[in-house]
C-alpha cells in the first residue's frame, strides 16, 4: 500500500486522541461498560473508514464528528446506564476528597491512598503507580529493619572475638550473649565501642538513609497524585467533536 | 427549546425499541445498526450515542454479543437478540401503539397528522417493525 506514513500516523493519532478523550469522560462508568463502549467506538471508526474508502484526515474528522463530542457520549452513557449526573457535578473541579487524598497520602499514607482510590479524578493506572510508590516505602522499611537487625547482631559478633581475653569488666555488666538479643548497643562499655564503631556508623548511616527514603515515599506518592490529578474537562458548552482533536 | 428537550426524551425511548427491532431478523454489528438508523436523524443525532445504549441492552441481557470473523477484515462483535429482548420488543410494540393512538387522538395528529415528529419518527419505526 503506497501511503504517506506521516499522514497515516496523523490519522491514527486523531483517532487515539478522540478515544482517550472519551475514556476520560467515561471515567465514572463501570469498567466493563467503559471497555465495551470504547471497543465499539473503535470498531465503528474502522468500519466507517472502510465504507468511506479513504483514510485521510478530513474523512477521519467527519467520522469522529458524526460520532459526536465525547462529553455528549458520556452524558448519554450516564443516562442510559442509570448513573447519577452527580458525577457531572464532581467534574467542576477536584473537591475536598481529592485534596484530602493528596495531603493525607503525604501525612498518613494508608488513609490518603484509600481516599485517592475512591476518587474518579485519577486514572486507575495512576492510582496503581502511587500505591506502588508507597509500597516501596513499606518494603524498604521491612528490609531496613531486617538489615539493622543483622548489622547489630554482626556488630556484637565482632565484639565476641576479643571477649575471651580478660577485659576489665565491671561486675554486673550484661553478658555479650545477652547484649546480642538487645539491639541498643549504647550501653556497651567504651572498651568495646572502638571495635564496633565503623559498623555502627555504617549501620547508622544506612538507617538514616533508609529513614529518609521511607519518609520520602509517601511524599513522592502524594506528589505523584498531585501531578496526575486530571485536568477538569472544559465546561459543558455546545461544541463539535473536531474541537477535541 | 422545550420542544427539543421533549424530542430528546422521546427519541431515547424510541431508539431502544428500534435497535431491538433491527436485531429481530438476525445479528448485526454496531456500525451496521448505525447505517440502518442513519436515514432517520430524528432517531440518532450523534452516531456514537448508540453504543452506550447497546452497552445497557447487553447488561440487561436484552441482547447478547459474539465475536466472529467477518466476511472481510478482522473479527467483529455481533449483537443478537435474546429471548428476553424479544419479549421486551413485543411489549414495546403493544405499548407504542397504545401510546401513539392516545397521543394522536388528543393532538389531532392521527391519519392526517402534519406534526413534525409523527412525520419523522413514526414511519421509521414502522419500517423497522
Amino acid at each position: 500500500m503506497v501511503r504517506n506514513r506521516g499522514a497515516d500516523d496523523g490519522v491514527r493519532r486523531l483517532i487515539a486522541r478522540y478515544l482517550t478523550e472519551v475514556e476520560a469522560e467515561l471515567a465514572d462508568l463501570p469498567p466493563a461498560q467503559r471497555r465495551e463502549i470504547l471497543e465499539d467506538l473503535q470498531q465503528h471508526v474502522e468500519d466507517a473508514l472502510a465504507v468511506a474508502g479513504a483514510r485521510d484526515e478530513a474523512t477521519v474528522r467527519t467520522v469522529l464528528d458524526r460520532l459526536g463530542p465525547p462529553d455528549e457520549l458520556a452524558r448519554e452513557a450516564r443516562e442510559r446506564l442509570g448513573l447519577p449526573p452527580a458525577a457531572a457535578a464532581a467534574r467542576q473541579g477536584p473537591g475536598l476528597l481529592e485534596y484530602a487524598a493528596v495531603v493525607l497520602t503525604a501525612l498518613f499514607w494508608p488513609v490518603g491512598i484509600l481516599l485517592a482510590w475512591l476518587s474518579p479524578w485519577w486514572h486507575t493506572r495512576d492510582k496503581v503507580i502511587a500505591t506502588l510508590i508507597g509500597f516501596l516505602g513499606l518494603v524498604l522499611l521491612v528490609g531496613g529493619l531486617m538489615a539493622v537487625r543483622v548489622s547489630s547482631v554482626d556488630a556484637v559478633r565482632v565484639d565476641d572475638v576479643p571477649m575471651p581475653q580478660p577485659v576489665e569488666t565491671r561486675p554486673g555488666l550484661p553478658v555479650p550473649t545477652v547484649a546480642a538479643t538487645q539491639p541498643p548497643l549504647d550501653h556497651e562499655p567504651n572498651a568495646r565501642a572502638s571495635g564496633s564503631a565503623p559498623v555502627r556508623v555504617i549501620a547508622g548511616a544506612a538507617g538514616l538513609l533508609m529513614f529518609l527514603v521511607i519518609l520520602c515515599c509517601p511524599l513522592l506518592s502524594a506528589g505523584y497524585l498531585a501531578i496526575r490529578l486530571r485536568r477538569p474537562p472544559a465546561p459543558a458548552a455546545p461544541r463539535t467533536a473536531t474541537q477535541f482533536i | 427549546m422545550e420542544t427539543s428537550a421533549l424530542l430528546t426524551q422521546m427519541r431515547k425511548g424510541a431508539l431502544e425499541a428500534c435497535v431491538l427491532a433491527l436485531l429481530e431478523d438476525g445479528e448485526r454489528y454496531g456500525f451496521e445498526l448505525v447505517q440502518r438508523l442513519g436515514p432517520a436523524p430524528a432517531l440518532l443525532t450523534s452516531e456514537g450515542t448508540i453504543y452506550p445504549l447497546l452497552s445497557r441492552l447487553h447488561r440487561e441481557r436484552l441482547v447478547e454479543t459474539e465475536w466472529r470473523e467477518s466476511p472481510a477484515g478482522p473479527p467483529r462483535k455481533y449483537y443478537r437478540l435474546t429471548p428476553r429482548g424479544r419479549e421486551a420488543l413485543a411489549a414495546f410494540r403493544r405499548q407504542w401503539v397504545e401510546f401513539r393512538d392516545a397521543v394522536d387522538a388528543v393532538l389531532g395528529t392521527g391519519e392526517s397528522g402534519g406534526d413534525a415528529w409523527s412525520a419523522t419518527a413514526a414511519p421509521t419505526t414502522e419500517s423497522g417493525v
